[in-house]
């Protein structure tokens, strides 16, 4: 769905993308992240056909960008990190602004509208002014004319910043709604809890290059070499004990202690896994849970950053 | 969903006047202009009693106690007349001033604002997207002039004001007031760029345009109230009769009447159709900024047909000899001018910045590859598109001027100062192209913009310094191709000769020479030149050749110098 090769863009000399070979199937929600200035935003951009490349190309859903801004605009909905709104009209009239300008047909609009302002909560504020809305609903209301067109690809640039918890919620709940309808959806931030949930791929950015990517279930299973397992004891005694007594095991990798708990990796069958468990509560009367841990993309990124980025 | 008439219209203008003009404050806008309009009639018919014996100026006046029904269409007519007057400045204010000034904000205040990137991906064409910013741009303004405009003309019926006065300076008021604010947009346009930054200063585009429509307004207007007809009945009767006319009338008048390639033509036309190809192309521009600020893909046509256009145009005014015109070389001169200031602007707008060679050169350094460039080649074509239609305008003029309409000398000798001037002018345009590309590798802010700056000082200082000198061929005058062409055309039968119709006449019973209007036999050459033309034509292209080659060097080396040091040091 979306593919680049080559992609470089600098900013005189200073490289804010470089080289970024990438692939992202269709129906994929993917995380792009990275710390500030690794280049999310001007990866986006581009992808959106809003910043022109030093050089490279880039492909979205068959469109070739830079040479059919249009065709790509009829399939790219783009939420940028920031951006203002036009404050003087209703909710219904900017998006019957934004119906309009993308092409939406006269016949289906109105279902249409109704249709974004129910998915994005906004149907009670649908008179109501622009400059009234709130942070996040004025977040919504951004995602919201994004949809309208039915766009096959979603870029959302730091789409939580400076929401609130419930507002973060209801964005997260949002974005899997649209993943399960079928968008391709590629979202930067740089606080990985709110991509942890939703995300199925990531591709990590550091220094404009990409350090890592790819699904997440594929990257921790490579990344973490086995199944990660955590343990968790009544207190710091038990748990170093544990440690030590992990550490002994054939199978048993990367055993970490942190206060009252023990996270490792075991390389080994599932049979394997539970005859351990086993032996483990017989030995440490400690022992309050034991359970394989689902690895996130902040572990992923933890992960790769250890490794590859320097 | 029930019929909406607004979905009928271009989306941005729906836009745009659902945020400039509510229904609430077009009510508001109505009811204030009603109650001032009314205030304002109230004035004015209090001043426009006519003078009685009483108040009158003129105590001897054995009218002093008219009727009273001849007072009372007194009174009327003065109010009409006086009330059309403040209508039409106001209506002038109204399309000259704030139209335009809105115009001039409506994409900058989307910069500004942070709406801008929702536009970039707007489905819009360019082309509805500008129409939709520049009707609506003007709603305010169209709305209270729409107010103002059937007031205005029943002002003029009243006050007995020429028909043909009203029709033209309304037209010029419509023509202009969209030519402006076609400016204002295109301005507006420019400054945004294709960059995400709000542009600094941005805000001061909206007055500067304002004022720009305003000093037309008042520049323009009496070219529109000017009686043609009785200036036409007029000329033709003293150029039949010989008789006397006061010279400054016979100036005058003929300073209404201009040419366009040999059909003399009312000067409110000439203006008007100057006007509304400023306007036509100023939007068009609009619409190509635009399209650069959408990522569209922009093909260098335009910019061909504009400069094509435009020479055609100024060919056309400047075009063959008239009776009492000036002297063919001066409007040589004014063509070079025109001609010379756009491909300066061309160069400046399409000069490859530093910013952007390092860009460039960070991700390909090859020498030979930014010259691939797309965008490189598409500049190139433009200025030398630009420089050809200038030099084939040049030749059109050239050739109008040698084609003697008394018939007197049939030898028309085409190359006889030709070459060396248009060599000359050549010249100086690759001089400016170069100079300009290599202030734009300098870390300028204005970019290749400061090149053109420079230059112009350039020039100046030059023309100052060959004006101080006591020869008229030095070589410092002859280092500006206007200058070069009036030096080597100096005292020349075809472009250096006048035909003056005015003659001075001694009329006896008036004790005093009056100016009258004949037709004398022959163009009178000016005075031959006390220099040698021949040394003087190799000397100027000499300097304007070094001068040339000089820019081309420096740029080469600077291009050269810019890409080494980016190489060496990427951060400096």
């Amino acid at each position: 769905m979306i593919s680049t090769s080559g992609l470089t863009k600098f900013y005189e000399t200073h490289p804010a993308v470089r080289e970024v070979d990438l692939f992202v199937p269709a129906g994929e929600t993917c995380a792009l992240v990275g710390p500030n200035g690794a280049g999310k935003t001007t990866l986006l951009k581009m992808l959106a056909g809003l910043l022109r490349p030093t050089s490279g190309k880039i492909e979205v859903a068959g469109v070739e960008v830079g040479a059919e801004p249009k065709r790509l605009h009829r399939i790219v909905g783009y939420v940028p990190d920031t951006f203002g709104l036009y404050d003087d009209l209703s909710v219904r009239h900017f998006l019957e602004y934004f119906a309009r300008a993308h092409e939406v047909p006269r016949d289906s609009m109105g279902k249409r509208i109704e249709g974004v302002l129910g998915l994005t909560n906004l149907t009670a504020k649908r008179d109501a002014q622009v400059g009234a809305l709130s942070r996040g609903m004025r977040q919504r209301l951004v995602i919201a004319k994004t949809l309208l067109p039915a766009p096959k690809v979603l870029l959302l640039d730091e789409p939580a910043s400076g929401l609130d918890p419930h507002a973060r919620i209801e964005l997260r709940d949002l974005i899997r709604q649209l993943a399960a309808l079928g968008t391709t959806i590629l979202v930067s931030s740089h606080i990985l809890n709110e991509l942890a949930d939703f995300s199925t791929s990531v591709i990590i950015m550091e220094r404009g290059r990409v350090a890592r990517s790819g699904r997440i279930d594929a990257l921790v299973e490579e990344l973490a070499g086995g199944t990660p397992v955590r343990a968790e004891l009544l207190g710091a005694e038990g748990a170093a004990l544990l440690a030590e007594d992990l550490n002994a095991r054939a199978g048993v990798k990367r055993v970490k202690v942190e206060g009252a708990t023990v996270d490792f990796t075991f390389n080994g069958e599932r049979a394997a896994l539970a005859a351990l468990h086993r032996e483990l509560a017989a030995a440490h009367v400690g022992l309050v849970s034991f359970y394989e841990r689902r690895l996130t993309v902040e572990d992923v990124f933890l992960a790769s950053g250890r490794r590859d980025v320097s | 969903m029930a019929w909406n008439p607004s979905l009928s219209l271009n989306p941005e203008f729906v836009r745009v006047l659902r945020t400039t003009l509510p229904r609430r404050r077009a009510l508001f806008v109505a009811g204030l202009t009603v109650v001032l309009l009314a205030a304002g009639a109230w004035v004015v018919w209090s001043r426009s009693a006519p003078p009685s014996y009483v108040y009158g100026h003129f105590k001897g006046d054995l009218d002093a106690m008219p009727d009273p029904a001849d007072l009372w269409a007194r009174q009327v007519r003065n109010f009409g007349s006086e009330s059309y007057g403040v209508l039409s400045v106001l209506l002038f204010a109204l399309l000259f001033v704030l139209g335009p000034a809105l115009a001039g904000l409506s994409l900058v205040q989307e910069r500004l604002r942070g709406t801008a990137i929702f536009q970039q991906m707007s489905l819009l064409s360019p082309f509805r997207l500008a129409s939709g910013k520049f009707w609506g741009a003007g709603a305010l303004a169209y709305f209270v002039a729409l107010l103002l405009l059937p007031c205005a003309l029943a002002a003029a019926w009243l006050g007995g004001v020429d028909s043909d006065k009203v029709w033209r300076l309304y037209l010029f008021l419509l023509v202009g007031g969209f030519a402006w604010q076609a400016l204002g947009l295109y301005a507006s346009a420019a400054l945004c760029g294709s960059s995400g930054r709000a542009p600094r200063g941005g805000l001061l585009v909206g007055p500067l345009v304002a004022v720009g429509g305003a000093v037309t307004a008042l520049a323009l207007n009496s070219v529109f109230t000017a009686d043609y007809a009785e200036m036409a009945r007029r000329l033709a009767e003293f150029a039949a009769s010989g008789r006397g006319i006061e010279d400054y009338l016979y100036r005058s008048y003929q300073s209404y009447w201009w040419h366009f390639y040999g059909a003399r033509i009312p000067a409110y036309a000439v203006v008007l159709g100057l006007v509304s190809f400023a306007g036509l192309w100023a939007f068009a521009g609009a619409v190509r900024r635009v399209k650069a600020w959408q990522l569209i893909p922009l093909k260098p046509g335009a910019a061909w047909l504009f400069f094509g256009s435009a020479c055609a145009i100024v060919t056309g005014l400047l075009w063959g000899r008239h009776f009492d015109d000036e002297v063919p070389a001066t409007r040589l001169e004014i063509y070079m001018l025109l001609c010379w200031a756009g491909v300066a602007a061309l160069a400046g707008e399409s000069a490859l910045t530093r910013a952007r060679l390092r860009e460039w050169w960070s991700a390909e350094p090859g020498p030979v590859a930014l010259l691939q460039r797309a965008e490189i080649k598409a500049s190139i074509n433009s200025i030398l598109v630009a420089a050809g239609c200038s030099l084939a305008g040049l030749f059109a003029l050239w050739f109008s001027y040698h084609v003697d309409p008394l018939g007197n000398r049939p030898e028309y000798n085409l190359g006889t100062q030709f070459l060396p001037v248009a060599l000359c002018f050549a010249l100086t345009l690759s001089a400016t192209v170069a100079f300009v590309q290599l202030c734009a590798m300098y870390r300028f802010r204005l970019g290749g913009w400061a090149g053109v700056a420079l230059l112009i000082c350039v020039y100046a200082f030059a023309g100052v310094a060959g004006a101080l000198l006591e020869k008229p061929d030095n070589t410092a005058a002859l280092f500006n191709p206007l200058a070069y062409a009036a030096t080597v055309t100096k005292g020349d039968y075809y472009l250096d000769s006048a035909y003056d119709a005015l003659q001075w006449s001694y009329e006896p019973a008036e004790g005093r020479y009056r100016s009258v209007v004949k037709a004398p036999a022959d163009y009178k050459p000016h005075a031959e030149p006390r220099y040698d033309v021949a040394s003087a034509a190799a000397r100027g292209l000499v300097v304007q050749g070094g001068f040339a080659l000089l820019c081309l060097a420096f740029a080469t080396l600077k291009y050269r110098q810019t890409r080494r040091d980016m190489l060496r040091d990427p951060e400096d």
